[in-house]
């Protein structure tokens, strides 16, 4: 279950890193990032990274910037956890 | 109905750099006074034969009516009928690759505003960037500390005040090498404004090379993204001959490994040089050597309230125990070096301006 503070934290972090404005207010725990977000280019894919290592001291492995861990808010959520944990 | 200003408010010309370098494009903002009384430009008396020997066929729209001879017994620089002395000067140090980019409206406002408040600001692309000779696989990092320096140079000598620099990212990082490298005497020592400095350039190295990654992922996710030089999304067959065109997915370990074997690795649409990658991985903020200036380094986050990464944090606190003399500042506001749609970070230019006004 995602804590309801990573999920807060990480819209915020979202939508300063990618720059969304009030969209970010509408994120959801099953909002598709990687493809349907079209500010997450290339940029914003590393710039979030980036953010998430930053902001969460944790240390991102190349495998680890995957389909899988972007494919939502929520599944981006559930991996930060896991670093975190 | 407002009047015309007298002169244009930027003056873009090409500076001859070092041997076998080409020149660098430049824009140069003159201090403007408030009423648009006109631009006026101070020179150190003694100085102006050579400015206008280095600016010859690169100025023309600059007159010499429009420069006041500074009497090199007075320590002011103009004053005349008003208009706004030259309260200093500063070189704006763009950032790297994609990032110098997405921050060019930031760097035009910065520029503008300070100029309005009375500074000459010089901006410079960096060999191999922008407007400038060079290709960006022929940059490295000496060059460009030779191109600040000379940048330094030129502009102290159109305004004869200490010159600073203001540097966005990895352009930070250059700042304070190029102050170290070019010390000026006490009286001429201009701040360093660092926006969004780099603590690291190893973990900066790897985010950069993982733009490759990245791109390859966007081009197997749902909705085709456009990257530089690619083809728009297709349907079918199309798509299945895109896919032999998408970018290869080498993460940033395989692409270290192909630049410690010497090779150039394309990245983003930069082709990389092992030399200046290798310059980037040894950055480092915690062991960088500190310079006299006074040093204001400005983050842009989510809230001026958030707390400061641990990173960042230690960078700030490395610099401290090792005596420079830093102030740290946090405003809210957009990456805009980083974000797709061309973003502004106003607090981030009042933060700025409020800050060199308040310099001793």
């Amino acid at each position: 279950m995602t804590d309801l503070s990573t999920l807060e934290l990480l819209k915020s972090i979202l939508g300063q890193a990618l720059n969304l404005g009030e969209r970010q207010h509408a994120l959801q725990v099953d909002s598709e990032l990687l493809g349907a977000l079209p500010e997450l280019d290339s940029m914003g894919v590393i710039h979030v990274v980036a953010a998430l290592e930053e902001q969460f001291d944790i240390s991102v492995d190349d495998e680890e910037i995957s389909a899988e861990t972007f494919a939502t808010l929520g599944s981006l959520a559930s991996y930060v956890e896991a670093k975190t944990a | 109905m407002p009047a015309a200003p007298a002169c244009s408010p930027a003056w873009p010309f090409f500076l001859p750099a070092a041997e076998g370098t080409g020149a660098r494009f430049c824009i140069y903002h003159a201090p403007r006074s408030g009423a648009g009384a006109g631009q006026v430009v101070s020179i150190a008396a003694g100085a102006a034969e050579i400015a206008a020997s280095l600016n010859a066929d690169i100025v023309p729209a600059i007159t010499p009516a429009t420069f006041v001879a500074v009497d090199s017994s007075s320590s002011d620089s103009a004053s005349i009928h008003g208009e706004v002395p030259c309260r200093g000067a500063l070189v704006m140090v763009h950032a790297f690759a994609e990032e110098m980019n997405r921050s060019r409206r930031m760097f035009a406002m910065q520029a503008r505003a300070l100029a309005d408040a009375g500074f000459a600001v010089l901006l410079m692309d960096l060999y191999g960037c922008g407007d400038s000779s060079g290709d960006f696989g022929q940059a490295r990092w000496d060059i460009w500390l030779a191109d600040l320096v000379l940048a330094r140079q030129w502009l102290a000598l159109r305004t004869g005040m200490p010159v600073g620099f203001l540097g966005l990212r990895l352009g930070a990082s250059l700042a304070l090498q190029a102050a170290v490298q070019d010390p000026q005497p006490a009286g001429m020592v201009g701040p360093l404004i660092l926006w969004q400095p780099v603590p690291r350039g190893d973990t900066y190295l790897t985010q950069f090379l993982r733009l490759q990654q990245a791109a390859y992922l966007l081009s197997t996710a749902g909705t085709e993204v456009a990257l530089p030089g690619s083809a728009p999304a297709g349907e079918g067959e199309q798509a299945t001959t895109l896919a032999s065109a998408r970018p290869d997915g080498e993460g940033s370990a395989a692409l270290r490994k192909r630049l410690l074997a010497g090779q150039c690795v394309e990245v983003s649409g930069y082709l990389l040089a092992p030399a200046l990658a290798a310059s980037i991985d040894a950055l480092n903020m915690a062991t960088v050597a500190i310079p006299h200036n006074p040093i204001y380094w400005l983050d842009i986050a989510v809230d001026e309230s958030t707390p400061i990464a641990a990173a960042r944090q230690r960078s700030i606190e490395s610099l401290e125990r090792a005596g420079a003399r830093l102030r740290f500042r946090q405003v809210r506001g957009p990456a805009f070096w980083a974000s797709q749609e061309i973003a502004e970070a106003p607090a981030l230019l009042a933060a700025t301006l409020e800050l060199l006004g308040n310099a001793p």
